[in-house]
């Protein structure tokens, strides 16, 4: 009764989150779906990969499954490179114009890391519960 | 790995035994919001039809209310008996790892801590986003070697226990319960 309460709540806060981003209301699609909209307004584009350059000041970044184009510097970044882009977005350009760039120089080795902390993880885990019967005991 | 020094450790250090439930609450965030959206997103990359509110729901399950609900569903996973010390540990876990983040800066896009329902987000700044990267060999080479002193530690102990049986124990030929042999 408990468990299914909450199991109902939860994808009510799913789907809670999953409108509030499709309407633009948190998240960077309202970039997409209302470029006028969101014309002039201020953008941060927190720790987002670099996908591509289209051009010497024009590049491409990645949020998410989100692309979406930066007017700035494009010189020194290459696919792949991971950074935090600070502007504001420009509707007539189709893009955030940057302000500021910061590169995330050390979010690869933070990702291997948290790679090594999931398998960590996932060896810990067992060894930490037993199961009795359809359920889990705690062990220790 | 950060986050999992910040139980495992302190774990080893004071001896706790029933670490699984913290295991699980501080590994949750970063698997349920990060890990889970990633898989999908590279699946989508990689050309799979993944419709978008698919992608899109899982972010949310690093803040506390929404791993408040999972804690409770995960729950019933768990046998009657330990299902309190589970909910405790899971918020222990949990804690950890948020308090560690809270910590990090990401040039004023902090964490929607009451998310879904407030979009305010709040961080302290205090560390980069990336400067757990030059701990976590050291807290790792840490957490290993206060595994490693805690497991012997419970080696000699057992030994111990094992050469000086406990009063009142019944030693070969005695005949009664005083542990003296007559």
């Amino acid at each position: 009764m408990r468990g299914g309460l909450a199991g109902l709540a939860l994808v009510a806060v799913l789907a809670l989150w999953t409108r509030a981003q499709l309407s633009g209301a948190v998240g960077t699609l309202a970039l997409r779906d209302d470029p006028r909209g969101q014309d002039g307004k201020p953008v941060v584009l927190s720790l987002v990969t670099v996908d591509a350059r289209l051009g010497d000041d024009r590049f491409r970044v990645l949020r998410g499954a989100q692309a979406i184009d930066v007017i700035g510097d494009a010189s020194g970044w290459q696919r792949g490179d991971e950074l935090t882009v600070g502007g504001r977005f420009s509707a007539a350009h189709q893009a955030v114009v940057a302000e500021w760039v910061a590169p995330a120089p050390d979010r690869p080795a933070k990702k291997r890391l948290g790679l090594w902390g999931l398998a960590g993880w996932c060896v810990a885990l067992p060894v930490t519960f037993q199961r009795v019967g359809a359920r889990w005991a705690i062990r220790g | 790995m950060t986050h999992l020094a910040s139980v495992l450790l302190p774990a080893a250090v004071v001896g706790a035994r029933r670490i699984g439930p913290a295991l699980v609450g501080v590994g949750a965030p970063d698997v349920l919001a990060r890990a889970l959206p990633m898989a999908l997103e590279a699946l989508v990359h990689a050309g799979l039809p993944i419709p978008e509110a698919l992608v899109l729901p899982w972010g949310v399950l690093h803040e506390p209310i929404p791993l408040a609900l999972v804690a409770v569903l995960a729950s019933e996973a768990i046998v009657p008996g330990d299902q309190r010390a589970f909910l405790r540990g899971f918020a222990l876990g949990v804690a950890a790892h948020l308090g560690l983040d809270v910590l990090q800066d990401h040039h004023g896009l902090g964490y929607t801590w009451l998310a879904p329902f407030w979009d305010a987000r709040f961080e302290l700044g205090w560390i980069g986003s990336e400067a757990t990267v030059r701990w976590a060999p050291g807290l790792a080479a840490a957490t290993a070697l206060a595994w490693v002193g805690r497991w012997r530690l419970d080696r000699i102990r057992r030994a111990s226990r094992a050469r000086s049986p406990a009063p009142g124990s019944r030693l070969p030929g005695s005949d009664s319960g005083d542990g003296l042999p007559r």
